[in-house]
């Protein structure tokens, strides 16, 4: 990924045409009930996409109704317009795509006391994602939506992450909900999960 | 609804699962944030719906933003599948959402909409259950603005609700709620448990599947995700009591259809004046009478 200006760029052999689909009904009912499960059981990781599983996120997601912010230019202009969503900066989007590999470098919205609901969704692109021990950073999350605990690892995410994370969910109700995604998986870790690093490996 | 009624395709072609996409796009939006603040009353933008509001329209709309090819829907009414509501908000799935299917079987189905009882049968990590809400606020019975309520909320300050359960132990030497049972999640937001009995909301606590809350007229949603402690709230000397089904003899009733002894059991009236108890799940008791018909078949009923 560190070597792609947007996503979809990187993968030519994508057309146009099949970044489409993300926008049938039929596969987006399909992509919501994915992050559904993702989002009930925090740390699992739930099959999206071939490629391009960001796009698929947003595409479920974002409308006009919402804000989008891409501050890393991840985003062609194509899904941009598909998206029709008012871009604006990260620090006032609803949603927010950004790259896991580089510093967060933004404050997302968490919300308010009595509209915790207005704490940005953001998705952070990563290179792996592992259930149990892998490559990368290793975490044990615990929490709503999970049994006991589950062992997760994900692979190209700056290590400033975290503790950006767990300083924006600080104060619940208030929050901000990751999504991370690969290219294909992606797993959700809303702002009530509690996440312990247990070491890079 | 008329059941020979069809929807007019040619004139006007509905959408699948009736709603517009972006209709259920916003719902799905305010799903996934419900589910990140469990408990959390997260509006949404309630649809006019071809049923007045107070029929199920809020867990209608959740249940149809849910629902895709090769879903299998349960609808319960009190517990029963063949109720006025429950008939005619499955007449209604299958009317606008074709490839799906309905059941009256809990174990069969993957989403299942409901209004007063969570099935018998515990639910799995496979499944969605989905309550119909009319009033999603705990708090509106003691406090009327909802704004002073959204703060309360927000800083989990249930100490007027705590006062109205100790007027209950002192008036009437226990909480008077029947149903709708305040429960806290997660040590946090209280909720309006939906008309459920007391006997239901302990199967809320750390439940394998997701538990999605709609209110409609009151353009709600909150959810209980799956294992995530629901605790209905009471005192350290006053615990929380289920019905307990005891009769004047102090042992537990049973279904005179099923002979469950442990199920939640209705108290059906015959004009004679006598009355018997029946389970109020009538899949769960259907089955529980099949299985029975079909290990003692040949065997004469006592």
């Amino acid at each position: 990924m560190p070597d792609s200006s947007t996503l979809e760029r990187s993968r030519p052999m994508h057309s146009g045409s099949d970044l489409l689909r993300f926008w049938q009904p039929v596969m987006q009912q399909a992509l919501f009930r994915s992050l559904l499960t993702a989002f009930s059981y925090p740390g699992q990781s739930v099959w999206l996409a071939d490629a391009d599983s960001a796009v698929a996120i947003l595409a479920t997601l974002v409308d006009a109704e919402t804000t989008l912010s891409d501050p890393y230019q991840l985003l062609s202009d194509l899904t941009r317009t598909r998206l029709n969503a008012p871009l604006t900066d990260p620090e006032r989007a609803g949603y927010v795509i950004a790259r896991g590999d580089l510093d967060p470098g933004f404050s997302p919205r968490l919300g308010t006391l009595e509209s915790p609901e207005a704490g940005a969704t953001v998705v952070v692109i990563v290179d792996s994602l592992v259930d149990g021990e892998g490559e990368g950073q290793c975490w044990r999350l615990s929490g709503p939506g999970i049994e006991q605990s589950r062992k997760i690892s994900v692979g190209g995410l700056d290590a400033s992450w975290l503790s950006a994370r767990n300083e924006w969910c600080s104060g619940f109700p208030l929050g901000v909900d990751l999504i991370l995604t690969d290219q294909h998986r992606c797993l959700a870790l809303p702002r009530t999960t509690v996440i312990d690093d247990t070491g890079a490996n | 609804m008329n059941h020979s009624y069809e929807l007019p395709v040619d004139e006007v072609s509905y959408n699948f699962a009736f709603l517009d996409e972006f209709a259920k796009r916003e719902i799905r939006r305010s799903i996934l944030k419900a589910i990140s603040i469990p408990g959390y009353q997260t509006p949404y933008a309630s649809r006019e719906m071809p049923m007045g509001r107070g029929f199920g329209t809020g867990g209608l709309q959740l249940t149809l933003s849910l629902l895709g090819a090769g879903d299998t829907l349960k609808v319960i009414d009190q517990g029963a599948d063949d109720s006025v509501n429950a008939v005619n908000l499955r007449q209604f799935v299958e009317l606008t959402c074709p490839g799906t299917s309905t059941t009256e079987r809990a174990a069969e189905a993957n989403i299942i909409q409901s209004r007063h009882r969570i099935p018998e049968d515990r639910l799995t990590a496979n499944q969605i259950l989905v309550l119909q809400v009319p009033t999603p606020d705990p708090l509106a019975i003691v406090e009327p603005s909802e704004a002073r309520r959204k703060i309360m909320h927000g800083e989990s300050d249930y100490a007027s609700l705590l006062t109205k359960l100790y007027e209950d132990i002192v008036q009437f030497d226990e909480i008077a709620i029947s149903n709708r049972y305040p429960t806290r999640l997660n040590g946090h937001y209280v909720i309006d448990s939906s008309p459920i009995p007391r006997f239901d909301v302990p199967k809320m606590h750390q439940s394998a599947a997701l538990i999605l809350l709609g209110a409609g007229r009151e353009r709600k949603v909150y959810a209980v995700p799956p294992f995530t402690d629901a605790v209905p709230l009471a005192f350290e000397d006053v615990a929380f009591r289920t019905e307990a089904f005891l009769d004047h003899q102090g042992t537990r009733r049973h279904c005179d259809r099923c002979d469950s002894s442990t199920s939640y059991l209705d108290e059906i009236m015959h004009p004679d004046g006598s009355h018997h108890w029946q389970c109020s799940d009538t899949g769960y008791c259907n089955d529980r009478c099949a299985r029975r018909d079909s290990a003692g078949s040949g065997a004469v009923r006592s």
